[in-house]
């Protein structure tokens, strides 16, 4: 593999802002530590994969990065939100620039997949027939055109998931977080959420991706972010990204060096 | 504040809660109205004992026996110096013959008792009615005490034993009335504001998500604020046509009592409304995390 010494979060491109920064970043409730020194920057139409055991921290990075948290030291920037000047009446602006997968989907059960769909536009106040063209848009990129006016609950897990994607595309975020997207999808569907994920960031959104599963996303020569027990630990193709720099610049916190990949 | 597709959403989605979640709706209704019925009963039986012993009151009256030799000049200028006395409301001056008559009357069409009388065994008096601040047991014994001074005065009478019992029975109504008046009314809150937390909380996941989408928290709160003041209102209203009902049954069948006049059923179902909609924002206060 490649020998050359990888540094954690390395800077961006200096003529491309991150769409996604987390500056030494720390999280701690009371004296536990969540998130201990996170360095990492995103550019705009990035894949990466986040990944490590259960309780590294995964989640509470997503939620740093769509505002639910704060962190207690360090700042986190998103879309031009800066969470140290954040006001709670914006969060909800950053919201609709961000676009939210789970793992439990969360869809509203007593709606079908167009009002689901639509629901983050009736909340941001767009007009109907703007809404209309929008959803049966985005449904028919998901491939559920057929069935949009199907409930939930009428719907397979992979369809349900399907459905969470098109309410999160609805909006044209700039970046798509995906937290444990696979985690309730046996193995084939969850090839069809990966490649549906993939055709998204080819269109331009930037995929943030969390998963436990190594295994699944080693294979695709993506980046790949290892978080352990709230420390990043391994950052794998960041800096071979075409157009990077190759140069380390200095910091005047310590960059934190790791082995060889 | 709001787009037109939003107001439009909103509006939709208030009333709509109510087709989606129809069970809960009404059966947190029921549960709402049964309360404010108890609530609203109370003050309804607390008006009516308040109106009966404000018309025991006014039964309250003054008596005043004049001495026979008295001219009936130096009685008028008796009247004259107790008009200018405070809280005098009214004087009546009965004569001999006048009481007489009443007397005739009170025994009744059929009595020859009157008509063997020899001469009129009547006393001639003053009745004074007293303005309503003043009609306590203790300003009545001042004016008492001032009247029997009075050099043309015989006798002075205002059931003094009966006033005192009167308040003291109003005294310890006051206090009882309002106890249990505040009994109910903690109650009435306690499940109002808990059946106004179960519907927030049966749409936590709603909440969560919109939150999530970016809806910005005024957003999440109307639909709230709209379902909690209509459901308020409903219950309050309901609450008063049951008690209405009872009431024109009690009317007829047992005693005339008043019901609540407009413009305190509107002020009822207003404030119900309104308790309904505050306690739906303080519900959602948690997951607004505000």
């Amino acid at each position: 593999m490649n020998e050359t010494p990888q540094q954690i979060g390395a800077l961006p491109d200096p003529d491309r802002h991150p769409i996604v920064s987390l500056y030494h970043v720390s999280l701690k409730y009371g004296s536990r530590v969540a998130l201990h020194d996170i360095n990492l920057f995103i550019e705009p139409g990035e894949f990466v994969f986040m990944v490590g055991p259960s309780g590294a921290g995964k989640s509470t990075l997503m939620r740093l990065v769509y505002m639910e948290e704060f962190p207690t030291e360090g700042q986190v920037t998103v879309a031009g939100f800066v969470s140290t000047r954040m006001k709670r009446h914006r969060i909800s602006h950053l919201r609709r620039k961000v676009g939210l997968i789970f793992q439990d989907f969360k869809l509203l059960e007593d709606r079908d997949v167009y009002e689901n769909v639509a629901f983050p536009l009736y909340v941001t106040g767009a007009n109907q027939s703007y809404i209309k063209k929008t959803v049966l848009d985005v449904i028919s990129r998901v491939g559920l055109y057929a069935k949009r006016y199907s409930k939930p609950r009428e719907l397979s897990g992979g369809e349900q998931q399907r459905v969470a994607i098109a309410r999160a595309l609805v909006n044209s975020p700039h970046v798509l977080l995906a937290d444990e997207p696979t985690g309730n999808l046996d193995p084939e569907v969850t090839q069809e959420i990966l490649k549906l994920l993939f055709k998204i960031n080819i269109a331009g959104t930037a995929v943030i991706m969390a998963t436990h599963d190594h295994e699944l996303v080693r294979r695709f020569g993506h980046r790949i972010v290892h978080l352990e027990q709230g420390e990043c630990v391994r950052d794998e193709g960041a800096l071979r990204r075409p157009g990077r720099q190759q140069s380390v610049e200095p910091e005047p916190a310590p960059g934190r060096e790791t082995g060889t990949d | 504040m709001f787009t037109n597709s939003q107001v439009h959403y909103l509006a939709r989605e208030s009333f709509n809660a109510f087709r989606r979640m129809k069970g809960m709706a009404i059966i947190s209704t029921l549960i709402m109205s049964v309360a404010l019925l108890m609530l609203s009963l109370f003050i309804l039986v607390t008006l009516n004992l308040r109106d009966t012993a404000q018309s025991l009151r006014s039964e309250i009256e003054v008596n005043v026996f004049v001495k026979k030799d008295a001219a009936v000049e130096s009685v008028q200028a008796l009247r004259e110096r107790l008009l200018e006395q405070p809280g005098i409301e009214a004087i009546a001056y009965v004569s001999k013959d006048d009481a007489l008559a009443e007397f005739r009357q009170q025994l009744g069409p059929d009595s020859d008792l009157v008509d063997v009388l020899e001469e009129n065994p009547m006393p001639a008096s003053l009745r004074i009615r007293l303005e309503e601040p003043h009609r306590t047991s203790e300003k009545l014994h001042a004016l008492a005490t001032y009247l029997r001074d009075q050099p043309e005065v015989d006798e002075v009478r205002y059931g003094d034993t009966w006033v005192a019992r009167l308040e003291e029975a109003i005294r310890v109504f006051t206090i009882v009335d309002l106890m249990v008046g505040a009994i109910v009314l903690l109650s009435a809150l306690f499940v109002v504001s808990n059946t106004v937390r179960l519907t927030v909380l049966a749409r936590q996941r709603t909440i969560e998500i919109m939150r999530l989408v970016g809806a910005t928290n005024w957003f999440i709160r109307m639909p709230f604020f709209i379902e909690g003041a209509v459901q308020g209102a409903v219950a309050g209203g309901l609450a008063l046509l049951v008690l209405w009902g009872a009431h024109r049954y009690a009317a007829q069948h047992v005693h005339p009592l008043r019901f609540y006049e407009p413009l305190q059923i509107a002020t009822f179902v207003l404030v119900c409304a309104f308790v309904c909609a505050t306690g739906s924002l303080s519900a959602l206060r948690r997951f607004l995390r505000l």
